[in-house]
């Protein structure tokens, strides 16, 4: 029987959560038939402004791409250009950034699972996870002079070294954390029987969809695909560290939670081995402020908290970079999202659009 | 009946006509300020133990500890325009807030609050009036989402609807197996029976099936899918403004304290109890029993609507069913 | 078994009561800030070379360079008699001038709450910028002489 669907604005401004996403959905009865999705209302032109500005004072920008996990942006910067310069870093900086970089890590998996948490209605969980993310936050501003923007990386190494006693701080804040997430977060989330019927079973991402989409990242762990760059081209200090892979076999909602709660407990685990290896040494930055790059193109490619990301660096000897391209995760997960929202009921559109983990920031640049 | 107390009281001092009237202005009053600080008290208590769940402080600034916090609000919703939509079927747009609230209030003046002696109105089937009351609601709700005139509306009003037809069901024959167990539908009756044992005992089953049926009737978390601003636009409220949308609140707080006292009385003894007087124990009972119905609504999401219909139709209907033969069998033993 | 997880995070919930609040109770009580947070900045004027250096690199366009006389801001070696001013509608508190600049002159407060009622309240000249260091940074030489030191060891300039 022929009825006349409704066109269904999913608007760019939704309450909290995934910023400006706009999903215009066609509808019949209670099953979206097929979506769109359109993106762009927060370009702000990143990869144009890198042709205009030097390249250590390009920082506070490449922060802003990905505001909920802003150090592996800058750690992926500083690899770059030093990439292109041929710097050589000491062990104490690769030390120092693979610990910040698990830190974001776990930062930016505690707001996923908190605003995941919230559309499915469980305010208190959300700001939970936002109270845990505080712990962390405090140890970033104490070691770098910033909460949301740190700022700490610069060509050649970082700004500050570690404090005396942080070593000490910061595992003190992930034993909290690991018990929560143990205990309570078990309670109200991956085994709760709510939670648990609303997120079984839907949001089917199959390994065909991901392999023509590009997407990389938890998303494509979760379906049973087992590649990490921190293992398989290990960069800084990976290669030293004992961890595993997590992967999930069902690629569903469910699935692509429980990937990020079991990436937590694994980053805790590496953080606690690198500060115990953690070697003595100078943490000098080894390059001058404004410098000259030779020419040549770069690419390198570090495993963002979302997935894949890579930069590719043209360079033509001069002061300023002469082309920079920034390939983000995100931007792949959400071209793979019209074809997961085929065929399901609305209120769960909401729920696998939150499960992709979207952040604007880096999709529009 | 409180009338008949305030009429005793004051029949010392006043002469027979006279005493008729003072007591009846006595009583209008009082169910006033009953009905006033109930949201007032409820909201409080609500926005407070909210904050602490979610470690934050709730409202600090307004009086001492936030106390006057909803008062404010509510003066507040007062002052508010009623911006109307043109289009909207004006009679029962306007009817439905004023109907829906006065049946949550007349739900209040039904229940003893304490004392076999401090109802507004006492009548011999206190229970099955009740039922009627709390099962009007689908019929209000329809006409409220007809009347608005938006398409939005209508499906929430329809949803909403569902809903509480489902689980009303499974309420009749909770009660229809109370009714058997202590043999009569009169709540003080069925207080006064149990005043050695308390029906939990007896009737554990009957007590999850109420419990979780009543929840779903006054439409509080986790089964308030209908009025979620998370899915499906806001639900069926939605073209309501200002005291119009606040007569709804009072009401879904007044029906609160309502499910809350008849599940004391109906299942944990009402005011029996050693070493204190009755009402005291009473209260206790109740404010326990609001604290977890509140705290239901903080700590779980919420269920998808197909999912919240299939629980009542499938599990709850069939449990409540099952118990009744049960008490059936218990009672010829 | 999920329905007894179900029941137990109520019990988590309802437990959490009993802690004491994560939040803050700003702005009745000032929130706390680290040694290296990045608040507002002030100016050492006398020591100012006038090199332009922070005009250069900051990555917003906050600041501009403006032409001072030499005996009201008693400069000690400024051969331009220039200084900057920074508008703090755009500064984004990144820290690079702070960083470049060769006699460490700029420094960062711990002030973050400065908004004022109009725009023009927050284009600080050379010379508010001199009051902010007399009164914030002289009086508590101690706790702000590590960063200097620290900013001294770490940068090689060009």
């Amino acid at each position: 029987m022929e009825g006349r669907g409704i066109e269904l604005n999913i608007g760019p401004v939704h309450p909290a959560t995934h910023g400006v996403l706009k999903l215009v959905a066609d509808i019949e009865g209670d099953t979206v038939k097929n979506a769109k999705v359109e993106i762009g209302f927060l370009h702000r032109g990143k990869e144009k402004i890198a042709e205009l500005r030097y390249f250590n004072s390009y920082f506070p920008i490449v922060d802003k791409l990905d505001y909920v996990g802003a150090l592996n942006w800058e750690i992926l910067w500083a690899s770059t250009v030093e990439k292109a310069m041929n710097l050589e870093i000491n062990d104490r900086v690769k030390y120092i950034r693979a610990v910040m970089a698990e830190i974001q890590r776990i930062m930016s998996h505690l707001v996923y699972i908190g605003s995941f948490g919230q559309d499915l209605g469980n305010l208190t969980f959300f700001i939970w996870a936002l109270r845990e993310r505080e712990l962390l936050m405090d140890i970033v501003e104490e070691i770098s002079g910033g909460r949301l923007a740190p700022m700490y990386n610069r060509v050649g190494g970082v700004f500050y070294d570690f404090t005396d006693g942080i070593a000490d701080k910061i595992n003190t804040a992930l034993s909290k954390i690991e018990e929560k997430v143990k205990k309570e977060y078990r309670a109200m989330t991956y085994e709760n029987s709510l939670f648990i019927m609303r997120s079984k079973g839907i949001g089917i991402m199959g390994q065909k969809v991901i392999k023509e989409n590009g997407v990389t990242g938890p998303n494509m762990r979760a379906s049973g695909i087992k590649r990490d760059l921190r293992k398989d081209e290990p960069y800084l200090v990976y290669d030293k560290v004992d961890f595993e892979i997590i992967t999930e076999n069902d690629s569903d909602v469910y699935a692509r939670f429980m990937v990020r709660v079991r990436e937590i407990l694994e980053s805790i685990k590496i953080i606690r081995q690198l500060l115990k290896d953690m070697p003595k040494g100078d943490a000098k930055i080894s390059a001058p402020w404004i410098m000259k790059v030779p020419a040549g193109y770069t690419l390198v490619r570090h495993e963002m908290s979302k997935g894949e990301g890579a930069m590719f660096l043209v360079t033509d000897g001069g002061l300023k970079p002469y082309r920079l391209k920034i390939r983000s995760p995100s931007f792949y997960s959400l071209q793979a999202l019209p074809l997961v929202l085929e065929g399901c009921k609305v209120a769960d559109a909401f729920v696998i659009t939150a499960s992709m983990d979207p952040v604007m920031g880096e999709v529009d640049r | 009946m409180i009338f008949n107390e305030i009429y005793s009281m004051l029949a010392y001092y006043l002469p027979p006509k006279a005493n008729l009237i003072a007591s009846a202005l006595a009583t209008f009053v009082l169910i006033l300020i009953v009905l006033i600080a109930t949201p007032i008290i409820l909201g409080w208590v609500d926005r407070k133990f909210s904050a602490r769940i979610q470690s934050r402080y709730g409202p600090i600034y307004v009086g001492k500890f936030g106390l006057l916090q909803n008062f404010a609000d509510v003066i507040k919703l007062m002052g508010k325009n009623f911006v109307t939509n043109q289009y909207v079927d004006r009679f029962s747009y306007n009817l439905i807030p004023i109907l829906s609230s006065a049946l949550s209030f007349l739900l209040i003046a039904l229940l003893p609050f304490g004392a076999p002696s401090l109802t507004f109105i006492s009548l011999p089937y206190n229970l099955l009036f009740i039922y009627i009351l709390l099962a009007f609601s689908p019929l209000l709700i329809i006409i409220a989402s007809w009347g608005e005139n938006n398409k939005f509306a209508v499906l929430g009003g329809f949803r909403s609807a569902a809903q509480i037809t489902t689980y009303e069901l499974a309420l009749i024959v909770t009660f229809i197996s109370i009714g058997i167990v202590n043999g009569s539908y009169d709540i003080i009756n069925v207080i006064g029976s149990q005043s050695l044992i308390w029906n939990i005992i007896y009737l554990p089953l009957t007590a999850v099936v109420f419990f979780i049926g009543s929840i779903a009737v006054i439409e509080r978390a986790p089964f308030d899918l209908p009025e979620s601003s998370q899915e499906l636009q806001a639900g069926w409220r939605i073209e309501y403004s200002g005291l119009k949308y606040g007569l709804f609140m009072i009401g879904d707080y007044v029906k609160l304290l309502a499910v809350s006292i008849l599940f004391v009385s109906l299942f944990l003894g009402g005011w029996s109890g050693a070493f204190l007087p009755g009402i005291i124990w009473f209260w206790i009972k109740t404010v326990v029993a609001l604290m977890f119905l509140m705290s239901l609504r903080w700590s779980l999401g919420r269920p998808r609507i197909d999912q919240l219909l299939s629980i009542g139709w499938k599990w709850l209907l069939p449990l409540s069913v099952i118990n009744l033969i049960i008490v059936e069998v218990m009672m010829l033993i | 078994m999920s329905i007894k997880e179900t029941i137990k995070s109520v019990y988590y919930a309802v437990s959490n009561a009993k802690n004491k609040p994560a939040t803050y109770l700003y702005p009745d009580k000032p929130l706390p800030t680290k040694d290296h947070s990045r608040g507002m900045l002030s100016l050492d004027l006398e020591n100012c070379i006038g090199c332009e250096l922070c005009y250069r690199i900051c990555p917003s366009d906050a600041i501009r360079m403006i032409k001072v006389e030499k005996e009201k801001a008693k400069f000690k070696n400024n051969v331009r008699s220039e200084a900057p001013a920074i508008d703090f509608n755009k500064c984004i508190f990144c820290g690079l001038c702070s960083e470049i600049c060769p006699p460490h002159v700029l420094h960062h407060t711990h002030k973050y709450d400065i908004s004022t009622d109009n725009r023009e309240d927050l284009m600080y000249d050379p010379f508010r910028l001199n009051e902010v260091f007399e009164k914030v940074i002289k009086d508590n030489a101690d706790e702000y002489n590590l960063k200097k030191n620290d900013a001294e060891q770490k940068l090689t300039d060009e």
